[in-house]
């Protein structure tokens, strides 16, 4: 993108005494900030600004061109898309760090972006600053919160599928919080199906443990124990078995209803076979 | 002010933010007020990450769990008619 863009002489100049000013981490933050459009604003120079903190970059002292280094390798590592828009000899060039963004990325081939970058630039960082926006420390730390948010929504986008192609905010939110309980059901779905198959390996409420057969008792030993997530399990099953067959279609029923019926039947006959058990009329 | 527009659908973002918030286990459990929206986006991710792993888990165990049983036993039927669904 051309530098005509910017106002890049005030704004570096500021940016640069901002940036003296701030701690070290949130300046490094605000130089990526600084140099980068909202997240509302348009979707090219969206994608081309973020995450200039997305991976964790050293933060050093002033080193114009290190914070153009690590900032064209942020980007490489985040898109593979260039960003001309940031390098900076006036600012207190930083690495980029934000050390919360956890890219796996790596940077491969950044060091091409890089001197490509550098030969078009003419050295000048051109940051965006927008005619009429106070580059004061309340706008710039505004910014930058809404720099982090941006970055980090994007990072859920690669996480999630089908995301990136939904644009806008809501929209995103919307599908992260449809996907995060679809794979909340699914693990729950999952453990109700392995805990009704080996009751052994769980610590039911009632104490199945005690009346366990001895068949089972072998499947237990050659499946390790689910120690992460037990108390979560018991949460499951009693959820579970309270609700009844509520995720489960009728045809499997039999099989939470099983564990059902197993809490009545344990405590009067102990658990001799599941197939007798699920023989009986449910 | 540029900033106008997103006001509006600000509010609508802001309680996306507080629903996911809620779907994430710590802040669940601790009943705690609103964070902070980068929070709860980072919260998400190693949520997302997490469930990703359990789900890789647990299916692994299943999986484990059939090969271990007995092919004629009436628990593998058990789990065959539940495969079936």
């Amino acid at each position: 993108m051309a530098s005509s863009h910017w106002d890049s002489a005030f704004v570096s100049k500021t940016t640069a005494e901002m940036l003296l000013r701030m701690p070290q981490q949130q300046v490094a933050v605000a130089a990526a900030a600084a140099a980068v459009t909202d997240f509302d604003s348009s979707s090219s120079l969206d994608t081309g600004t973020d995450a200039p903190s997305a991976d964790g970059a050293m933060v050093r002292s002033p080193l114009s061109s290190e914070l153009h280094e690590s900032i064209k390798v942020q980007n490489q590592n985040q898109h593979g898309r260039v960003d001309h828009k940031r390098k900076s000899k006036d600012e207190a060039s930083l690495g980029i760090r934000d050390g919360k963004s956890k890219k796996q990325k790596r940077p491969k081939g950044g060091l091409k972006i890089t001197e490509e970058l550098r030969s078009s630039s003419d050295g000048y960082v051109h940051v965006r600053a927008r005619r009429g926006q106070a580059t004061d420390s309340h706008s710039l730390s505004e910014r930058v919160r809404r720099k982090k948010i941006s970055e980090r929504m994007k990072m859920l986008q690669g996480l999630v599928p089908g995301c990136d192609k939904v644009t806008g905010k809501a929209l995103i939110l919307d599908e992260i919080i449809n996907y995060v309980q679809c794979l909340q059901n699914q693990v729950e779905f999952l453990s109700m199906k392995i805990a009704s198959l080996s009751p052994v390996l769980y610590d039911f409420d009632v104490g199945i443990a005690d009346c366990i057969n001895q068949p089972q008792k072998l499947i237990m030993r050659s499946i390790p124990q689910p120690l992460a997530y037990v108390d979560q399990m018991n949460h499951l099953q009693a959820k579970a078995f309270d609700s009844g067959t509520t995720t489960f279609s009728q045809d499997e029923g039999s099989a939470l209803q099983m564990g059902e019926q197993t809490q009545g039947f344990v405590d009067q006959i102990g658990f001799t076979n599941i197939r007798s058990i699920i023989s009986r009329p449910m | 002010m540029s900033s106008r527009r997103s006001r509006i659908s600000e509010e609508e973002i802001t309680e996306l933010i507080s629903k996911l918030q809620s779907l994430l286990p710590e802040t669940r459990r601790r009943g705690a007020s609103r964070a902070s929206a980068a929070k709860v986006l980072k919260e998400t991710c190693n949520y997302i990450k997490s469930l990703h792993r359990e789900v890789d888990d647990l299916s692994g165990r299943l999986s484990e769990l059939m090969a271990t049983m007995d092919v004629d036993s009436a628990q593998a039927e058990i789990v065959r008619s539940l495969f079936r669904s």
